[in-house]
């Protein structure tokens, strides 16, 4: 571990927005094809990542779990990038700490727990090298079940996870920080997840089926289309839609096609860009860039060379690594 | 940072409490968690992948799962794995309470290593010897 010292002074330099180099990437993939060694020595970074699925009866609210450790990486930027998941985070050791919000007007903040809804622009998270907890990955239907309000409440927008849950964040909390493996950590969370998801509504049963159907199709889908399904005027869907899960289901069907394209091109076998375009539902390549720099804030090129700086690191790193 | 391959064969064992195993093999051994599948019950894990540092990784489920493999009786297995560092290895296991089979020792074909029972016996062994 290295000392306080001089991790303060890594803080201090990342905290420099004018700060060059800014990975694009959420949470960048670790490097899970080489785990710390038995006998550590002290200069090696440590970067842990493990997925876990939740248990069944939560699977309709959470998609997924992701514990994450990582000590002594090279202090910097990385960009948070919209997603279908909404985000909630509970850190097992420091804080997360949001340089730009989603919505840049929010006042930037470290959190030690988080619950973030869905955004349709980047957020800039900044680290000093040392990072330590466990992302939700929540869908829309099951926010209101489990953080008791629907999603929309939270687009582009991060709070605090005990203005949520009360004292239900405190238990997460010290539960998951006392636990001593991730397998142990997520069996926690499950049970805690089962007992808060209480016996309220999910969303309106033609909410959850427009939402279901956007994913279904990858976000390739006419809203109008969408709207004569479920009975409603495109009017009223738009507005109920976005009233519900913070989006509206043209930008969702953005988000999705995003999802599918950064899928693509984080894939071992990578297409051109020009097939990702046509693969993921944009017109063109030209379209494509435009989209990515207004969800990630960079174009995908400058993310591709910051996420994979070589063809042997992608290799490295993809193979047999976990499905987060 | 030690690039180490992608693991091609993975040794899969079947535990009656795979909780409290996955938390002994990290403890006792080092091992690093990847991947974990809760099955229906509360304590039961249908798939958990766990890696070995120095490369390699083995699979763990729960007995009483509903598939071929938690038919298994526990605690039947051998795994042979590599470290270069096993007087280290040797300390930390049995600092953790890993039962001693055989003690720390050069073999006559060059290797150094030990084995140990897990807590519901399997056999661990651990040495410098990569194979032929």
């Amino acid at each position: 571990m290295q000392g306080t010292q001089h991790a303060g002074d890594q803080a201090k330099r990342v905290a420099d927005p004018r700060l060059p180099r800014l990975p694009c990437s959420h949470l960048r993939r670790a490097r899970l094809s080489a785990p710390r060694p038995t006998v550590v020595t002290m200069d090696e970074p440590l970067m842990e990542m493990v997925a876990g699925r939740p248990r069944a009866p939560l699977s309709p609210f959470v998609a997924r779990y992701t514990g994450y450790r990582i000590e002594g990486a090279p202090p910097g930027m990385h960009r948070g990038l919209p997603s279908r998941h909404l985000t909630v985070i509970v850190t097992l050791n420091g804080t997360v700490d949001i340089a730009t919000m989603p919505d840049p007007a929010q006042p930037s903040g470290s959190f030690t727990t988080l619950a973030g809804g869905l955004h349709a622009g980047p957020a800039l998270i900044s680290h000093n090298g040392y990072q330590h907890g466990i992302q939700l990955h929540l869908t829309p239907l099951g926010t209101r079940i489990l953080l008791g309000l629907p999603a929309g409440e939270l687009a582009n927008t991060v709070v605090e996870l005990d203005t949520l849950l009360g004292p239900v964040a405190r238990e997460l909390i010290e539960r998951l920080r006392s636990a001593s493996t991730w397998t142990a950590r997520f069996g926690e969370l499950d049970n805690i997840l089962i007992r808060i998801a209480r016996q309220r509504d999910g969303p309106a049963p033609e909410l959850r089926w427009a939402w279901r159907r956007l994913i279904d199709h990858h976000g390739r889908m006419e809203v109008t289309t969408l709207a004569s399904e479920v009975g409603w005027s495109r009017r009223h869907l738009a507005a109920r839609f976005q009233r519900e899960f913070g989006l509206t289901p043209k930008v969702a069907g953005r988000v999705m096609r995003f999802e599918v394209a950064h899928r693509l091109l984080r894939a071992s076998q990578r297409p051109g860009l020009a097939d990702v375009a046509v693969r993921a539902g944009f017109y063109d390549q030209a379209h494509l860039h435009r989209e990515w720099r207004q969800l990630t804030g960079c174009t995908p090129a400058r993310w591709l060379a910051e996420e994979f700086p070589s063809v042997h690191d992608r290799r490295t790193e993809g193979g047999g690594s976990s499905t987060a | 940072m030690t690039d180490t391959p992608a693991p091609t064969i993975w040794p899969a064992l079947t535990y009656a409490d795979a909780p409290a195993a996955i938390r002994f093999l990290v403890e006792a051994f080092g091992f690093v968690e990847t991947l974990v599948v809760p099955g229906e019950g509360g304590r039961e894990i249908a798939h958990a992948e766990l890696r070995w540092p120095e490369g390699g990784g083995v699979m763990i489920g729960s007995t009483g799962n509903d598939n071929e493999f938690s038919q298994r009786k526990p605690g039947t297995t051998s795994t042979y794995v590599v470290t270069d560092g096993p007087d280290a290895l040797f300390d930390r296991a049995t600092a953790a309470g890993a039962e001693v089979v055989r003690d720390l020792r050069d073999e006559d074909y060059g290797s150094r290593g030990f084995t140990v029972r897990d807590p519901e016996g399997n056999l661990w062994s651990f040495g410098t010897y990569r194979g032929a």
